[in-house]
């Protein structure tokens, strides 16, 4: 079975991989989409921007956007990090010829640690706002597509990282007890610094 | 391992895209940290900080290379979004004690 969705997986790869290195345009553009840079930031900024917009009832909702953005990007590097203990599966690269337009990562390939931040970022930004919601949510999604057409990732890792990233956002949004005392604790400071 | 030159336009870029999204955002919500009066004169003068620092960023170095790691990255944005909100209230009570 596991040999079976390895092989699809690595069909599936080999066909997106193909659209590299056919158009130094589009080479370029993945380049730009795939690094840790352009999308995270993208994404960071929106929420840093929330957090001073409208004054208005959803005040409150686009700052506790942050917070939970915060808290669900540490549950899913948890989580990799548990993940890597037990399962560490190889790089494209490591195995087999592919068009590689990104340095090569050490850390294991499954599962994709950009999808799932990429998500765990977009999620808490399309709770609290629908229209910034959708753009980000297509930069995630870019984002991990990026990484499969660009070599350095199976679709499957980039799945199963954007599902961890939304099953975090989503448990993070029921734990209650955990985002509230955290949430008013950073309403206060920020209160007492003037930034709120 | 991290080079302070990547670690220095990373700041630099941080601080100029967020002072840029700041001024888009601030102008609709808390104004005491906008340049302007109008909405129209800060969301042109917060796009261009933005634009500007993303094609400088992406353009003034090879940035498909390993440097910053998460947790790099996010404390470097992190003061890098500080510092823009600190110059921000800045230059807001400044321009506000001219005008009284």
């Amino acid at each position: 079975m596991f040999n079976l969705i390895s092989g699809i997986d690595k069909t599936v790869f080999l066909s997106i991989n193909q659209f590299a290195g056919v158009s130094p345009n589009f080479d370029r553009f993945i380049g730009l989409l795939v690094n840790e840079y352009f999308i995270p930031v993208s994404l960071s900024l929106i929420l840093f921007g929330f957090w001073f917009f409208k004054n208005g009832e959803s005040r409150l909702k686009n700052k506790k956007a942050a917070i939970l953005a915060f808290i669900s990007i540490i549950m899913v590097n948890l989580a990799i990090n548990l993940i890597d203990l037990f399962f560490q599966r190889p790089r494209p690269f490591d195995i087999m010829t592919v068009n590689l337009l990104y340095y090569k990562p050490v850390d294991p390939s499954f599962p994709s640690n950009p999808a799932a931040v990429g998500f765990a970022l977009a999620l808490p930004i399309f709770w609290a706002n629908k229209k910034f919601g959708i753009i980000s949510a297509a930069l995630a999604v870019l984002f991990a597509v990026s990484r499969v057409i660009a070599g350095v990732q199976y679709p499957l890792d980039v799945l199963a990282g954007a599902s961890l990233g939304i099953a975090s956002f989503f448990l993070v949004l029921k734990a209650d007890f955990l985002v509230d005392p955290l949430f008013n604790l950073s309403l206060k400071i920020a209160r007492n610094l003037n930034l709120a | 391992m991290a080079t302070p030159d990547f670690i220095l336009d990373f700041l630099i870029f941080s601080f100029v895209a967020s002072l840029g999204v700041l001024q888009i955002f601030a102008i609709r919500g808390d104004r005491r940290y906008s340049f302007f009066r109008q909405k129209v004169s800060s969301t042109i003068f917060g796009s261009l900080l933005l634009i500007i620092s993303y094609l400088w960023f992406f353009n003034s170095g090879q940035r498909n290379v390993r440097n910053l790691e998460g947790a790099e990255l996010f404390i470097i944005f992190g003061l890098g979004s500080m510092l823009s909100v600190l110059v921000a209230r800045v230059i807001h009570n400044m321009r506000k004690a001219k005008n009284v």
